[in-house]
This record gives C-alpha cells, sequence and structure tokens, in this order.
C-alpha cells in the first residue's frame, strides 16, 4: 500500500515539475529572440515577391524621410530659442544614415524581409530616441506648440508618387491572379487601372459584376483559392519574421558597428561635435549590448547626451 | 486494499479517455457541418480582394518625432 502510494506521489511530482523544466528551457532558448510586432508582421506578408518587397522599403524610406525633416524643422525652432541641439541632430545625423541603408537595401534579395524588419527597427528606436531627448528639455506645453509650428504639409511628391506607382503594379498583379482563377482576363482594364485611369473601386465594381453572373460552385471556388494563397502569403512571412527574430541582437551589434565605421571613414557629418556625439552614442550602445544589457533599443547614451537644455 | 486503489486509478484514465474520445468527436462533427453549409456571396468575395489589395495611401508607422 505504502509503495504504491510512493510511487503515486513521486510520478504527481514528476508531472508538475516537468512543466516548470521546460518553462526554464524555453526561456533560455527565447533569450535572445525579440517578439516582432503585429504590424510589421503584416506588413511582410506582401513582400514574397519582389515588387512588394519594394513597396514596403520604399514606404519605410517615406517615413524616414518625413520624420528626418519633421527634426531638422524642430531643431531650427530649438536652435531660435537658444536651446543646445548637439543630441538631438546626433541622433537625426544617424537617422540619414539609416535612411542611406534602406536606400541602398535590394528588394529581390532573399532576406529582404529580414532586412526591412531591422531597419523599421532602428527607425523606431531612433525616432524614439530622439522624442525621449526632446520630452527630457521641453514641458508639455512647449512641445504642443512645438508641434503646431512644424504642422506642415509633408508631401514628399517623387517619393509618393513612386510608391504609388509600385502599389498599382503590385495590384494589378493580384487582379491578374484573380481573373486567372475566374478564367476571364481583361488585360485593358488591368492597364487602365495601372496607369492610374481607373481607380481600384471601379476595377472591383467590374469584377462583382462578373461574379454575380457565376454559379454558387464557381464562387466557392474563388473564395477558396483566395483563402488559400492569403494563407501561404501569411504562412510564408510568419516564416520569414520567424527567422528574423533570430540572432536580433547579434545583427544590431553589427549593423551600429558598420554605421559606426561608416560614419568615422566618410565624415558624414559637417558639424564635427554633432559627428562626435552621434559615434560616442553609437559606441555607447554597442557597450550597453556588449555588457549583456541586451535591450539595446532605446540606446539612450549616456547621461549627458540626453539633456540638451538651453544654452 | 490495494486492488481498490488501482481499481480507482484504472477507473479515473477510463473517465478521463472517454470525455477526450467525446469532445474529439464533437469538434470534428461541428467541423464537417461547418463545410457543408459554406456558401460565399458576392459581397464575401469582394471583401476577400479587398484584403488582397494595397492601400494605395497606405504608410509605415515608425512613431512621432515630436
Amino acid at each position: 500500500m505504502k509503495k504504491i502510494l510512493g510511487i503515486i506521489i513521486v510520478l504527481m511530482l514528476l508531472v508538475s515539475i516537468s512543466p516548470l523544466a521546460l518553462a526554464e528551457d524555453e526561456a533560455g532558448d527565447t533569450k535572445e529572440e525579440v517578439e516582432i510586432d503585429e504590424e510589421t508582421q503584416e506588413e511582410t506578408e506582401i513582400m514574397n515577391c519582389s515588387v512588394g518587397a519594394e513597396i514596403r522599403l520604399l514606404q519605410l524610406e517615406k517615413a524616414i524621410t518625413k520624420n528626418i525633416i519633421k527634426g531638422n524643422e524642430t531643431i531650427s525652432v530649438l536652435k531660435e530659442l537658444d536651446y543646445n541641439t548637439t543630441a538631438l541632430e546626433a541622433i537625426l545625423a544617424e537617422l540619414e544614415l539609416l535612411l542611406e541603408e534602406v536606400q541602398a537595401a535590394d528588394p529581390n534579395a532573399t532576406d529582404a524581409v529580414q532586412v526591412f524588419v531591422d531597419l523599421k527597427s532602428d527607425a523606431k528606436e531612433l525616432t524614439k530616441e530622439f522624442r525621449d531627448t526632446l520630452k527630457a528639455m521641453l514641458d508639455d506645453e512647449a512641445l504642443e506648440s512645438l508641434r503646431e509650428r512644424i504642422r506642415v504639409e509633408f508631401q514628399n511628391l517623387n517619393l509618393s508618387k513612386k510608391i504609388l506607382n509600385r502599389i498599382r503594379s503590385y495590384n494589378r498583379n493580384q487582379l491578374y491572379r484573380l481573373y486567372d482563377f475566374i478564367g476571364y482576363i481583361n488585360n485593358s482594364f488591368l492597364d487602365e487601372y495601372e496607369n492610374g485611369n481607373i481607380t481600384k473601386e471601379q476595377m472591383k465594381n467590374q469584377i462583382g459584376k462578373i461574379i454575380n453572373d457565376m454559379t454558387k460552385e464557381k464562387r466557392n471556388q474563388i473564395f477558396s483559392e483566395l483563402k488559400e494563397s492569403k494563407i501561404k502569403a501569411r504562412i510564408h512571412a510568419m516564416i520569414c519574421v520567424e527567422n528574423a527574430t533570430h540572432n536580433f541582437t547579434s545583427r544590431k551589434e553589427l549593423r551600429i558597428e558598420h554605421r559606426l565605421q561608416y560614419a568615422k571613414n566618410s565624415q558624414s557629418h559637417t558639424n564635427s561635435w554633432v559627428r562626435a556625439e552621434m559615434q560616442q552614442r553609437m559606441e555607447n550602445r554597442l557597450n550597453e549590448n556588449n555588457s549583456g544589457n541586451g535591450n539595446g533599443g532605446s540606446g539612450n547614451g549616456n547621461g549627458d547626451n540626453q539633456g540638451g537644455g538651453k544654452q | 486494499m490495494n486492488k481498490k486503489i488501482l481499481g480507482a486509478i484504472v477507473g479515473l484514465i477510463i473517465i478521463f479517455s472517454s470525455v477526450l474520445v467525446v469532445s474529439v468527436l464533437t469538434n470534428n462533427v461541428s467541423d464537417s457541418d461547418d463545410k457543408e453549409t459554406q456558401d460565399y456571396s458576392t459581397d464575401d468575395i469582394l471583401s476577400e480582394i479587398d484584403e488582397s489589395l494595397l492601400d494605395e495611401d497606405g504608410e509605415i508607422e515608425i512613431g512621432e518625432m515630436v
């Protein structure tokens, strides 16, 4: 009797301890991994073709360009008010280097998703760093009036036009595939859409009319094929994003090292103070990463960098 | 006494496995029911098409500077 009870207790203990042991193992495995946000994951779903990858890289380029324009505007306003803007200029100078990296990224490369995830993450971090540094310099009221001052129209027309053209080209390919499912290809209509003579809504209306005339079975078949291709794209994106999470921290270190080296070699910024500050911030981030903080994210550098303040 | 304990353990195992089998079977039945009743309207298909197309004004968010 006692033996059986003993065995049952031991078994129960083993069963209850094993999940804990497994959980510890998993925690150890994922220590280096980074979670990619859902928004980014969705954005990568179109990157399984070069047009889709090009669109995302162009959109990232546009987002960074807009922030650089806003950052420059902010700095010029602060300079008028006699603030020390060296820290902000250093962050902006790094954002400019990042912009060059985005422009140089190859949408046809097999690791395009990984590059996009990495560079977008850097862009978000530098933007946050700029915002936090600014917050430490100004009170809420001053920040609000600054927001008002820089609320200008940001129409970087050339870039927007290029993105729009690529999006129409991507949508054309998608619609071509759809016409293929339907078994009715209207190339002239597709060309009209791609050239901007027909809107997306008009295209959808035309397709709606064709679908209305179909049998129930055909409609179900098209729906299933659309769902299937969507699921395939999602799975592909999930795999790519999952791969992008591996060695995220070490890739980040490598990027900062390359950026730092490039900044040193090219003497990228005309103002030597800003250049020195930027290099110092990058070195601080590298040291933080090496010392095992791993967060590597906010990389605010040392306390001196944060301050700024009035001269 | 030993037999009683063993009997109780065997009984518990049988109850758990029956519950498991019943739940798996009910899930399968509801899945096959779903398959039989699937019918899609033009709007369903157009909404799927809409999801597969990109928004022409779409942008990537990296946060605000100010």
